[in-house]
């Protein structure tokens, strides 16, 4: 499995994540209300894998050694920790640099 | 006013096929300005002509199109195929209008009705293709936003995924990591994120939004797959639209910098004539879009240089993309064509006239030789002077033939609607190509080719192209494709339907060739595959097991060979089971002259067309035998039918004296038949002339010409003699 369930506090995406793993994490997040994602093992993740994280608004971790979830889900984990909930909502993701997305 | 009214039912007919044929390209690739610019041009010079006749229903239609033109053009809001079909449907009630006004040189009547329903489809809001932002304003946000990279960028696009995306196994990331390239990338939920627990993860809900270094063309290349959910905006002109949003439409900023060129080249005589109408214009341009305050400034202003840089000023200061501005699309008029319109009547009357010239060249050979057999002194010189005429008038017959031909696009662009429309009606996706349109061939046999074309793209559509799921199963492309070619060849037009459906199904065809009585069991027991499959050009034949509207009532291919073989050509098909099949059509390039072979019935001359005759033979009378009320013989281990022309046509039937036969043998439709003459002639080019008043309809007959010494020749139509 990509996605586990570590303990109450994170839920770790790992290698590749395919498509059937959103649904897999969304029941994950909803179990472990206050657990963050690591993604530091992850390397890249189905475009429903990472609509579940931005839905989600929890805390991201890891993501470094992937430039796509860096650019993606660090910008949205900077907004977590300094915006209220309520703005976050209509808040949009987005990035200043250039950047490439990884190579597929 | 009926000169008027013919003026403008010709213009607006090529108006009318140009615009279709853009609006059509506009649908593949809605952002080509070109053809958006074109398409608009049409439309207003529809106007422009309708308000010259008084025709103030039709300048209404086209004002209402217009506008949603010019939305587009604006890119505001991108023309979807929606309105691309109402521009389309406004084009076919213009049709319609001309149609009625050919026939009573005067406006129709009920037009006014008919154009406010065009006005009101027109004006009213468009469906939104998603919910989410209004497409300019997402480019607003985007480009104010990243206001630093809009230098860089080449364009920049908003991709919308489908909800359902992701069972069409589409990875909408993925996709964006293929691209490369940006500037600026914006993610966001197309509606808000609903709580975690009522999540559907399968459901896209995102929207990106972005800025990259890459041109438009090839975001749009990347994006090919997924073309429909992706809105391209090249940015050099989505600034502009941006900027027209603070006052000045896009018209009104063109007509500004073509002041700015006016002025450019102001110190050429009527300097001061040319600087003042520039202010004029600019001003009265800027008092049109509102901008009463920037009008104030030019009012009164001399000095061309002042007023150049005010200009600069109000246009955004673009001074250096003027002259790039100013070239890419070339005036019409430089583009037209140097031709000249001439009444088809004109061009037909030359062609009968040099018909005339050949029969009275023929004559002076004929006297040429009477000259030669009495010994008269001139007979020489005679001879000479005929060769001489002879040669020119080829020339001239060349020249006057090339008067009357037409490229084929006049009739193959009428077909990528009527397929259009099929596809979408029968829920069968088509991607349909013309080829070698610009091939010529008389007039006469390109108009002649539309009804069998017809007939035979819709026999593709319905009969062909499997329905989508049949394809896929078959391992083929979901989209099917049907090719419209045409290419000369030699003193042939060759003209090509093939589509990649599943094949003329020869099973089928022996079957319903005998519960139809086409052919009996025994007969097509002997058929070859080559042979059966010629049985759907028969009376009578029809595969398709459910009757539709789109073909299969049996007439199709009958009526397409028919149509084909009245002009002098003939029709095939091949095909190969699940793997589609080809019609083919070989026509003359011209049908003004047709060569015959002279035959005598007794002291009676006729012309048989020599493309019927395979060969003349002579057969011992015992070896004709005959068979129920008729004769037949047999050649080379074939039996053919023999028809006597002296008894067909009633002359006199006391054949029995002489020991031989005189036999042209004709293929019609692949079936032999032979015609027993009493003498042959010779072969000679003859112009063809339908016989007209009390002749015309004489069955067996095809028309008439003179011969050399005055005499008629009658010309046979062998085909109603044989069949």
């Amino acid at each position: 499995m990509t996605v586990r369930r570590i303990d109450e506090f994170t839920i770790a995406l790992e290698g590749v994540c395919p498509v059937a793993d959103a649904e897999a994490l969304r029941q994950h997040l909803v179990s472990a209300k206050s657990a963050k994602i690591d993604l530091g093992a992850c390397e890249r993740a189905h475009t429903a894998v990472v609509q579940v994280i931005l839905a989600s608004e929890r805390e991201v971790d890891g993501g470094a050694g992937s430039l796509f979830f860096e650019k993606f889900l660090e910008l949205r984990a900077s907004y977590s920790e300094t915006r209220p909930q309520a703005a976050r909502q209509q808040e949009k993701l987005r990035m200043r640099e250039p950047f490439a997305l990884p190579e597929v | 006013m009926s000169e008027f009214i013919d003026q403008f039912i010709l213009e607006s007919r090529e108006l009318v096929e140009t615009a279709t044929r853009d609006l059509l390209a506009l649908e593949q690739d809605p952002t080509d300005p070109q053809k958006l610019d074109s398409v608009f041009r049409a439309f207003h010079t529809l106007k422009g002509g309708a308000a010259i006749v008084d025709f103030s229903a039709m300048a209404r239609a086209m004002h209402a199109a217009e506008d949603v033109l010019a939305v587009a053009r604006s890119r505001s809001r991108p023309l979807t195929p929606t309105r691309v079909g109402e521009c389309l449907e406004c084009l076919d009630q213009v049709v319609q209008w001309l149609d009625t006004m050919q026939v009573s040189k005067a406006l129709p009547d009920g037009a006014e009705a008919v154009a406010d329903a065009i006005e009101a489809r027109m004006a009213a809001e468009p469906e939104s293709p998603k919910s989410g932002p209004a497409p300019d304003d997402w480019l607003h946000d985007l480009l104010e936003k990243h206001a630093a990279a809009r230098l860089e960028a080449g364009c920049a696009f908003r991709y919308a995924p489908d909800r359902d995306c992701f069972f069409r196994g589409e990875d909408p990331v993925v996709l964006l990591g293929t691209l490369g390239d940006f500037l600026a990338i914006e993610v966001e939920p197309a509606s808000p994120w609903p709580a975690l627990d009522a999540l559907d993860p399968f459901a896209c809900n995102l929207v990106f939004t972005a800025l990259t270094k890459k041109a438009a063309t090839d975001v749009a290349a990347a994006f090919a797959s997924v073309r429909r959910q992706v809105e391209i905006v090249p940015v050099g002109e989505a600034a502009e639209a941006d900027a027209a949003s603070s006052g000045l439409t896009p018209s009104a900023r063109e007509v500004l910098r073509a002041q700015i060129r006016l002025l450019a080249v102001a110190d050429a005589p009527g300097a001061r004539g040319r600087v003042a109408s520039a202010a004029r214009t600019a001003t009265n341009v800027l008092h049109h879009v509102g901008l009463p305050e920037h009008a104030a400034r030019l009012e009164g202003e001399t000095d061309p240089a002042r007023l150049t840089a005010a200009l600069e000023h109000m246009l955004g200061g673009e001074p250096a993309r003027n002259a790039g501005k100013a070239a890419p699309v070339p005036a019409s008029r430089d583009l037209a064509p140097r031709t000249l319109r001439v009444d088809t009547e004109r061009v037909d009357r030359l062609v009968d006239l040099t018909g005339e010239l050949i029969i009275a060249k023929n004559a002076i050979g004929h006297t040429t030789k009477l000259a030669q057999d009495s010994g008269s002194p001139f007979a020489a010189a005679l001879k000479n002077q005929h060769t001489q005429l002879d040669n020119l008038i080829v020339e001239l017959q060349k020249s006057v033939l090339r008067l009357r031909v037409l490229p084929l696009r006049h009739v193959f662009q009428r077909f990528p609607r009527l397929i259009r429309e099929m596809s979408v009606k029968m829920g069968r996706p088509v991607n349909f190509a013309t080829e070698g349109d610009d091939t010529e061939a008389d007039k006469v046999i390109v108009e002649a080719l539309y009804e069998p074309l017809l007939h035979v793209l819709r026999n593709a559509m319905d009969h062909g192209v499997e329905p989508t799921e049949q394809r896929t199963a078959l391992g083929k492309a979901a989209t099917a494709t049907i090719s419209l070619r045409g290419s000369r060849q030699g003193e042939n037009v060759v003209v090509e339907v093939e589509d990649d459906g599943r094949g003329v199904d020869l099973v089928k065809v022996r079957e319903k060739a005998v519960e139809r009585g086409v052919a009996s069991a025994d007969a097509l027991a002997s058929y070859s595959d080559t042979e059966a499959i010629e049985l759907i050009f028969s009376p009578g034949f029809s595969t398709a097991s459910d009757i539709s509207d789109i073909s299969g009532r049996g007439v199709g291919m009958d009526a397409a060979r028919t149509a084909i073989e009245a002009v002098g050509g003939r029709i095939s098909i091949e095909s190969r089971k699940n793997h589609g099949s080809v019609v083919r059509f070989v026509l003359p390039f011209s049908v003004m002259m047709t060569r015959v072979m002279t035959v005598a019935v007794g002291d009676q001359m006729f012309g048989i067309p020599l493309e019927a005759v395979v060969e003349t033979v002579r057969a011992a009378r015992e070896t004709i035998f005959p068979i129920g009320g008729s004769h037949a013989f047999v050649l080379r281990n074939r039996t053919v039918p023999v028809i006597d022309l002296a008894e067909t046509l009633d002359y006199r039937a006391d054949r029995r004296a002489s020991a031989t036969a005189t036999l042209l043998i004709i293929s019609i439709a692949g079936q032999f038949g032979a015609i027993e003459v009493d003498r042959l002639g010779e072969r000679m080019d003859v112009m063809l002339k339908p016989m007209d008043g009390i002749l015309s309809g004489t069955p067996g007959l095809a028309g008439a010409t003179l011969l050399g010494d005055g005499k008629v020749l009658l010309i046979l139509d062998v085909q109603e003699l044989l069949l």
